[in-house]
């Protein structure tokens, strides 16, 4: 099913919690909302569910106008951040609860719960309590609870919230295959960039209130719209730069050479932001150190990441406070903290984005 | 619409009723006259009656609060054998009808019983008679609403993180100056809202006043009673009416923020989490002694009452008195004193229904209902807790004896009064269960497709159930013991249990006190039983 979201606000006396979203998913798309806490996202996946009444604007699913449908009439499964089990039903119970809403012969209940137990590795807890559920176990619950009944638009408000971290790195793999499982279209609110890119086909970026940028994962760590979008979407280090009229780029440690950054087609002529991924820049060797276009930066943390080092480098820039530049340090070339280093754009992989 | 249903309940049976008292008060003969209350507060024995019911209420309470503040703090923080059992023990009290209270503690209080006998031989070489005296109330008083500050303190104390005690014993604070500089101010706000109630109870006190007071103490509701049903002079019972209506609308008001702590808290899940066993020796005496004292004190008096309503007048063990219940001719009621149960029993099961669907509607507008008409209903339904039962009852006697309504002769007068006094304790013990719903299992619910009332029946309704069944419980209990407004209302034909009791009393003879004694034992059982037996059954569907 496709699912419209037409300049739809919501406020909650005089503050504006929504200001006029608009968003369109295609039938059978999976789409990441990812934002941090306060942008909004919760109560645009309310106004869709329609658990909350927007303010101005309508929801269309497939081509219909459901502003004024009640939520128990919409067909659409939620998933709530704390699950929100039924705490008086056992696991059948609540996965069977959507089934008996739709008048399901008690035959087909039966089958479509074990169908569904199984499909989320849950086969043979029918009876349990919800009580004596882990964490992962009463996720895996909710989620089942919400696709038993087939809908075919499915919402997740931060499915993996709850949980820790490992066994969250653990769920994901498997949410994103349930997800295309389900046949459903779905939209999966989160504050986890990892989350989003690991579910999103398309990732919709939210900063107060408003859509902020639609893209795929890939572009988005790319390309994001503005310096602020980037750090939502993941780590970065932001340079002041100047561009001229010809596209040429100058950064505070001279100019970059035509075609090592990509600049963003929103920046006009002058002051702009140079976005630098951990992958966009590399250490350069001991014997490179003097060469011309490298910048050079003291080493001011280290953070130990199992397969990799991220490492934080702090660069001078004239005439404002020094910026931090994080880096990935695969080979363990890279000093310890308070050590000079220096560093090479990776050609292609920096951008330049307009000023906030 | 499910609004309806409350307000048209309490406007007809609460603020009629009250209306008429004040119109009969102020307009005796169709013109507004000021002059009776004027005359009332100029009234020497009025003007006491109305100090005496403060100061009782007063000492009343700070009694109630001295016992059983250690005893809440024992409960709570000391863990040992047959706690549960205790914490269920305590609230038996409250819950009985006052006439059995005050019958068992005529037994205790008599020359003979084990008070009468030692202090009097010790003071003046005679047994002493504390029947009618004031220490006779406060100790009923005390009985009684022991379980309030113990509930509504240990609820507190119940939750309170144990870590903070943890902490301060850290930072080389004893036992006992934890509990003074830390769990003591912690529970300040409880300690005040139980103290506002037993204060309530205490100073619309009427069966035991009226049982236990003898003839020189009068609360205003015996006063108001007797100026009723013996003196006949309406105006000034009416004008009573209101100076108590004023006095106690005043407290409500005050008290009003800490309104949702009233009445009965809801059954506390056995963590246990702050408890641990008494370790040093001043820890188990201190214990000792609390539970010595809780034992004696709520103990004696029942298993008095249950004593003696076997033994005959010669002091022999018999069954006589209970086989007297059954035979019409040795009843003062003109019928067998049997009959009084089943009355009991149908008014009983008629209230409680009635309270149960008024309550709980209510209780759902309270919660869901528009904001100013939640507010409004939220404070209507508390005024009957304090307006108290006699104000009621003869609130009802001379509003609904005319057309449009004349239900004086009616049947059902008696359990819709009832059942108004049960009503403001369903509320307070279904609402706040209500409110602790997550929000969020409602939107599941309605997501997976289920309409509003469909919400209700699959998910607030049983989760609510086992609250509704405690509920039921109480009005049940509540109604089967009701004395106040009943002795008003019942007639020859309708009378209760306590109502029987109060009239066997009334009489001399070893027959008829035997006859009470038993009466009051049955009546005693019947509320426990149907107390616990009602608080078990659960709506189907409820897994725990």
């Amino acid at each position: 099913m496709s699912l419209r979201v037409e300049g739809v606000s919501v406020r909650f006396g005089d503050t504006a919690v929504l200001h006029e979203v608009d968003l369109e998913v295609d039938d059978r798309e999976v789409v990441a909302v990812l934002g941090p806490s306060g942008s909004g996202k919760t109560t645009l996946l309310r106004v869709i569910a329609g658990l909350q009444a927007p303010t101005a604007g309508r929801i269309l699913i497939d081509g219909r106008d459901v502003t004024g449908v009640p939520t128990h009439r919409r067909g659409v499964g939620l998933m709530f951040q704390d699950h929100a089990l039924f705490p008086h039903r056992d696991v059948a119970g609540n996965v069977a609860f959507g089934l008996r809403m739709a008048r399901t012969p008690s035959a087909d209940i039966r089958m479509r719960v074990d169908e569904v137990l199984e499909l989320v590795g849950l086969a043979g807890f029918r009876a349990r309590s919800i009580d004596n559920l882990s964490g992962g176990e009463r996720q895996r619950v909710a989620l089942a609870r919400a696709i038993a009944p087939r809908p075919s638009l499915l919402l997740l408000d931060e499915p993996l919230g709850a949980l820790d971290r490992a066994l969250r790195d653990r769920l994901l793999d498997e949410l994103g295959e349930l997800l295309e499982l389900s046949g459903a279209t779905v939209i999966h609110v989160t504050h986890d960039q990892a989350e989003a890119f690991a579910t999103g086909e398309r990732v919709v970026v939210m900063r107060e209130g408003r859509v902020a940028q639609v893209a795929p994962p890939h572009e988005l760590w790319r390309r994001p719209v503005d310096a602020r979008v980037a750090r939502i979407v993941g780590p970065a280090g932001i340079v002041p730069v100047e561009v001229d009229a010809a596209g040429a780029v100058r950064a505070p440690w001279g100019a970059i050479a035509a075609g090592v950054v990509e600049v963003s087609a929103l920046v006009e002529e002058g002051s702009a932001m140079l976005v630098l991924r951990p992958d966009a820049v590399e250490a350069v060797a001991g014997d490179e150190e003097e060469e011309e276009g490298h910048l050079v930066g003291v080493v001011v943390a280290r953070a130990f990441r199992g397969d990799h080092v991220v490492v934080r480098v702090e660069v001078e820039v004239r005439g404002g406070p020094p910026v931090e530049i994080p880096v990935i340090d695969r080979a363990g070339a890279v000093g310890s903290s308070g050590s000079p280093i220096a560093l090479r754009l990776v050609p292609g992989a920096g951008f330049v984005v307009p000023l906030d | 619409m499910l609004s309806l249903l409350p307000l048209a309940f309490l406007a007809v049976f609460f603020l009629v009723p009250v209306a008429t008292i004040v119109l009969t008060g102020l307009r005796p003969d169709g013109r507004w006259q000021l002059g009776v209350i004027a005359d009332v507060l100029g009234d020497d024995a009025l003007r006491g009656v109305i100090w005496f019911t403060a100061w009782q209420a007063v000492l009343s309470t700070l009694l109630t609060l001295a016992i059983g503040l250690p005893v809440a703090y024992a409960l709570t923080r000391f863990d040992f054998r047959g706690r549960w059992l205790l914490m269920s023990a305590i609230t038996v009290p409250f819950v009985l009808p006052t006439v059995v209270v005050a019958v068992a503690f005529l037994v205790v209080l008599a020359p003979g019983g084990p008070l009468g006998g030692p202090l009097g031989g010790w003071w003046r070489d005679a047994p002493l008679d504390l029947r009618g005296t004031l220490a006779a109330i406060l100790l009923a008083h005390v009985f009684f609403n022991i379980a309030v500050v113990v509930r509504v303190v240990g609820g507190l104390l119940e939750q309170l993180d144990p870590r903070l005690e943890d902490a301060a014993a850290s930072l080389g604070a004893g036992r006992i100056r934890t509990a003074f500089e830390v769990v003591l101010p912690l529970a300040r706000p409880a300690i005040l809202s139980a103290a506002g109630i037993v204060f309530l109870f205490t100073f619309t006190s009427f069966g035991v006043v009226l049982l236990l007071g003898g003839s020189e103490h009068a609360t205003l509701e015996v006063e108001i009673q007797r100026q009723t049903a013996l003196l006949l002079d309406l105006p000034v019972a009416a004008a009573l009416s209101m100076i108590q209506l004023a006095i106690v609308g005043t407290l409500l008001a005050v008290g009003a923020d800490r309104q949702q702590d009233i009445a009965v808290e809801q059954p506390l899940a056995p963590a246990g989490s702050g408890a641990r066993s008494p370790r040093r020796a001043s820890e188990r005496a201190f214990l000792g002694a609390v539970l010595t004292v809780v034992a004696v004190l709520l103990g004696t008096p029942l298993a008095m009452l249950v004593g003696r309503s076997f033994r005959g007048a010669d002091g022999s063990w018999t069954v006589e008195w209970y086989r007297l219940l059954a035979d019409p001719d040795a009843s003062v009621l003109g019928v067998a004193a049997l009959d009084a149960v089943r009355h009991s029993v149908e008014f009983a099961v008629v209230a409680t229904v009635v309270a149960l669907v008024v309550g709980v509607s209510a209780s759902v507008v309270v919660m869901r209902g528009p904001r100013r008409l939640a507010r409004t209903l939220d404070v209507l339904l508390v005024l009957p807790l304090g307006v108290s039962a006699v104000t009621v009852g003869f609130g009802f006697i001379i509003s609904l004896d005319d057309p449009p309504l004349d239900l004086r002769s009616s049947w059902w007068l008696i359990p819709m009064a009832q059942a108004l006094v049960a009503v403001p304790f369903i509320v307070r013990v279904v609402v706040p269960v209500l409110a602790s719903i997550d929000e969020r299992l409602r939107e599941a619910a309605a997501a997976l497709g289920a309409s509003p009332a469909r919400v209700w029946r699959e998910v607030d309704l049983p989760l609510v159930g086992r609250a509704v069944g405690v509920a039921a419980g109480f009005a049940f209990a509540i109604s089967l013991g009701e004395f106040g407004a009943t002795v008003f209302i019942a007639r020859a034909d309708t009378v209760t249990v306590p109502v029987a009791i109060l009239r066997l009393l009334g009489r001399p003879g070893p027959s008829n006190l035997g006859q009470a004694m038993a009466l009051s034992t049955i009546l005693m059982v019947m509320t426990t039983a149907s107390l616990l037996a009602i608080s078990r059954i659960r709506p189907r569907g409820v897994g725990r």
